[in-house]
């Protein structure tokens, strides 16, 4: 797994190996970004030794009646949860953890406690564990738990079937977006070129393209990127772009009649769409010296329709506004800071997804992310109600250090 | 459904085998008031002083996260799910600092299968190759991934490149492709959606010792004490495996689960399906 070897793929194999552990001391400047959750971690690890042992000794203690005492050398736990008031139990468990083990209490690391645990534990024989089977429902009202329990089940399978059918339905649309994408930029600009001597030809494909309303509401962000080019008069791109040109003037006539080149020559454009053109070039010139090596899209949730730029280094995905990847459109789901992390790989020419130690899980193709794992093309990234498609754009054939 | 009349029993066992270790650890809780329990069994690798550690750390720190969750009482169905691989990644990051702070051997690692109940279904993590089957209808099936080489080996099987003979003892059938060792986890099988349970199923939770028995024999021991008490079934395959009388028995570890009519219902519990 982790046979990648840059710099940057060790700061992520590092971050996503020492955040869910937070146990030692030099691990602080990690466990203050994990917040809420490692808190709890951390503060469970002290206490770990408490409640993990409790649990042991709850058998000892609470099931008196019961034989527990083997010197086979194996471990068999088997308890039953009293009752729901847990605190209660830990403390007195506590109580007795304490007195059997106060030499490696509290702060001794977590394998530590954790072995003693094990010594401690409750070793049952599989004969010897016949009683302590475990009841598990207490009818108190079946009738009415009944009732509620179906009509859980169906509210449940309802919200866990929408997620599933949202994805593959936007899925569906991303592609389009994508592969509109990846012809429209090039071909658009390679319209450029010829576009003034076809200027009345395009009025009339107008009329088509704009019957093609819908297909454009989807592929608006990308034809905005050409009129930046258009209204530069391209001297300046023109060069890198006359490349890309070539090749792609021979199927002009067949594409301009299904796209929008009207848009580029402005003259005959209609107001709406010129306004439409013209509302934010400066961020769309930002998004191109970004040296992205990839991007996510939102394809389901709050922020859908979204796309991030992915670039080098460390990117920490969070609510707050320092990170680097900010899904803050409305999903509470999603911690504020460091919820995930994500980094491309120059040696490896890969973006990997990291864990970033919260209480919410990251999940990658509906699997959670226990640790760092490569990214490829078309994946889906999943945190909390948010869903996001990882677009490659730097891979074998492509990286930035290439085409310098 | 008529699960609220009936209640989870289950049954645990380990057995050392003729292995010099025992690097099994099985664990289960399950709540006396509501629907609510856990079964964890993990399968230690690395010898002495590791495969044994690793297993008892895997277990412990895996269900006290779970323990944590459910003591919750505002935990709900979804958040207790989500608890498994969050608490699987604490029972890896567990065996980490083990290894960090013991300088312990960097071979030592786990399995997992972790499976909770709530009300009439079940979740299920499962890294490595302990293996979680469903008995439903007469029938047994493997309900998880098997991350060893095994599938690999039997596809070989398929393909003509081996024997069967040949597969059954190949020495890398039971190497591991992905495991808890305190670092990456390849591979991990944790469905989003619940299993239900139904009355009469039969789940085996267990350590890959288990697999001394052929799924067929399995079913036999099953369809034969099926309406037992799971301790009984749970006696009847222990049995069934130590008189295989396989020379280099594996550590052995199983917990059976059922839904059962209470044993001191005032009434015999209509069973609908």
């Amino acid at each position: 797994m982790f046979n990648y070897k840059s710099p940057l793929s060790r700061i992520l194999e590092k971050s996503a190996e020492d955040t869910p552990s937070a146990t030692k001391e030099t691990e602080t400047v990690v466990s203050e970004e994990i917040q809420s959750r490692s808190d709890e971690f951390i503060e469970d690890v002290e206490a770990e030794a408490d409640v993990a042992k409790p649990e042991v000794i709850s058998d000892q203690a609470a099931d008196a009646s019961q034989p527990v005492e083997s010197s086979d050398d194996f471990m068999v736990l088997q308890s039953a949860f009293e009752d729901d008031d847990m605190p209660e139990e830990e403390n007195i468990f506590a109580e007795a953890a304490d007195a059997e083990n106060t030499p490696e209490e509290t702060q001794s690391e977590q394998a530590e406690s954790n072995t003693s645990m094990a010594e401690v534990l409750t070793l049952m024989t599989a004969r010897e564990a016949r009683s302590a089977i475990a009841p598990v429902t207490q009818t108190q009202a079946p009738a009415v738990e009944e009732v509620a329990e179906e009509v859980e089940t169906e509210t449940l399978s309802d919200v866990l079937i929408m997620p599933e059918d949202e994805t593959v339905v936007s899925q569906d649309e991303v592609e389009v977006v994508a592969e509109v994408a990846a012809e429209e930029t090039v071909e658009e600009v390679a319209a450029v070129l010829p576009e003034e001597v076809e200027v009345e030809v395009e009025a009339e494909v107008e009329a088509e393209a704009e019957v093609e309303a819908p297909v454009e509401a989807i592929t608006e962000p990308v034809v905005e990127e050409t009129p930046d080019v258009a209204e530069e008069e391209a001297p300046v791109p023109a060069t890198p772009e006359a490349e890309q040109a070539a090749p792609a003037e021979v199927a002009a006539p067949r594409r301009r009649a299904r796209i929008k080149t009207t848009f580029l020559g402005l003259d005959h454009v209609d107001h709406r769409l010129n306004d439409l053109i013209a509302s934010e070039p400066v961020k769309k010139t930002a998004v191109t010296t970004s040296f992205p090596v990839g991007w996510l899209v939102i394809v389901s949730g709050p922020g859908r329709g979204t796309s991030l730029a992915l670039t080098e280094g460390l990117l920490q995905v969070g609510r707050n506004d320092d990170q680097a990847l900010q899904l803050d459109f409305g999903d509470n789901g999603i911690s504020r800071s460091n919820h995930a992390v994500i980094a491309y790989d120059a040696e490896e020419r890969k973006c990997f997804l990291g864990h970033g130690g919260k209480a919410n899980l990251v999940r990658l193709n509906g699997s959670p992310v226990l640790s760092t794992l490569p990214l490829n093309n078309g994946d889906m990234i999943r945190i909390s109600e948010t869903t996001m498609r990882f677009v490659v754009l730097c891979d074998e054939s492509f990286d930035w250090r290439d085409a310098e | 459904m008529t699960s609220s009349a009936l209640r989870y029993e289950v049954a645990l066992s380990a057995e050392q085998g003729h292995r010099e270790y025992q690097e099994d650890a099985i664990a289960a809780r399950f709540s006396s008031r509501r629907d609510i329990g856990y079964v964890v069994v993990a399968d230690g690798m690395g010898g002495h002083e590791a495969g044994d550690v690793a297993s008892r750390l895997v277990a412990s720190s895996w269900s006290s996260v779970i323990d944590r969750r459910i003591s919750e009482t505002e935990a709900t169905e979804s958040t207790l799910a989500d608890t498994l691989p969050l608490a699987a990644m604490e029972a890896n990051a567990a065996i980490a600092a083990y290894i960090n702070d013991k300088q312990a051997s960097p071979d030592m690692g786990s399995t997992l299968l972790g499976t909770v109940f709530y009300e009439n279904r079940f979740y299920w993590i499962s890294i490595g190759d302990s293996p979680l089957y469903l008995f439903r209808d007469g029938q047994l099936i493997q309900l998880n991934e098997d991350h060893s080489m095994g599938p690999d080996i039997d596809r070989l099987v398929i393909e003509g490149v081996l024997k069967p003979e040949e597969a059954r003892h190949h020495p890398d059938r039971n190497c591991l492709t992905s495991a808890l060792m305190g670092a990456g986890i390849s591979k991990v099988d944790c469905p989003e959606d619940p299993r239900e349970v139904l009355p009469g199923d039969i789940l085996l939770i267990a350590s890959d010792g288990l697999q001394h028995l052929e799924p067929r024999e399995i079913e036999t021991v099953l369809k034969k004490h099926q309406n037992e008490s799971c301790q009984d079934i749970l006696d009847q395959i222990m049995l069934a495996i130590r008189d295989a009388n396989v020379p280099d028995q594996d550590n052995t570890s199983v917990a059976v689960v059922a839904l059962k009519p209470p044993a001191n219902a005032a009434y015999a519990p209509h069973i609908s399906n």
